[in-house]
């Protein structure tokens, strides 16, 4: 039976690969996209169980990601977590109002991301199924 | 964690610092006054902000960090802070002149 979807949206390659690896490894199904318009597409087939989300991204920035994740009625219950480097108060406080279920800074440490989701997937009430 | 996890994650952090070879030509060339366009360069240094430390190099993201604060603020990078971010890209990986290292693309 699987275990729960987590798609990762960002545009750097380095990070998508190290957040499948260290998910993969802590036993989630990851599926991943490297721009914003991609990670759409792909949260609306999977409605995974969270998604963590890069701001700054070329063709679509997180935050137009997200607004249009809680836009769609289909995507608007699936948490998401932005994953950035952008770390001022107001950044945080804009994410939050938009809609985003949590905020982790990038650099980050691999071990807290896995105990985040964890945390968040377990909120969201996503059952496991081993 | 598993050998071959770890192993893994030598990996990645090997083609990191592959990449943060490039990274370390591109902030030398703007230094000199011969960088890549703006856009590039902000994008570069904001993804050597979150990454670096990520994969394990702290005192490069916090000099790339102070980089990427000023470029937000659409002010310059300043010399010094440039300078700053060169030494710590020089501490993880070889000097570019003491290499025939071929970018390779992120």
């Amino acid at each position: 039976m699987s275990k729960p979807c987590i798609v990762v949206i960002d545009d750097d390659p380095m990070i998508v690969a190290l957040v499948e690896l260290r998910l993969g490894m802590a036993g989630y199904v990851v599926e991943s996209a490297t721009g914003g318009a991609a990670g759409l597409t792909l949260v609306g087939r999977l409605r995974p169980a969270l998604v963590i989300l890069d701001w700054r991204m070329p063709d679509m920035d997180g935050v137009e990601v997200l607004k249009r994740l809680k836009k769609d009625r289909a995507t608007a219950s699936v948490p998401v977590m932005m994953l950035t480097a952008q770390n001022r108060p107001q950044d945080v406080r804009a994410a939050l109002d938009f809609g985003a279920s949590g905020y982790m800074v990038k650099p980050f440490k691999p071990d807290d991301l896995v105990a985040r989701v964890e945390k968040m997937v377990r909120q969201s009430g996503v059952v496991w199924m081993d | 964690m598993t050998a071959s996890a770890l192993s893994a994650l030598e990996a990645l952090r090997q083609r990191f610092l592959v990449r943060a070879q490039g990274d370390l030509i591109a902030v030398q060339r703007t230094f000199d006054g011969r960088g890549e366009d703006e856009p590039a360069f902000r994008a570069r240094i904001h993804q050597l902000a979150g990454a670096a430390g990520t994969f394990g190099f702290g005192s490069v993201s916090e000099a790339a960090i102070v980089i990427d604060d000023q470029l937000i603020a659409g002010a310059q990078a300043s010399a010094e802070d440039l300078r700053r971010l060169i030494d710590a890209l020089e501490t993880i990986v070889p000097s570019s002149s003491d290499s025939d290292f071929t970018e390779l693309g992120s």
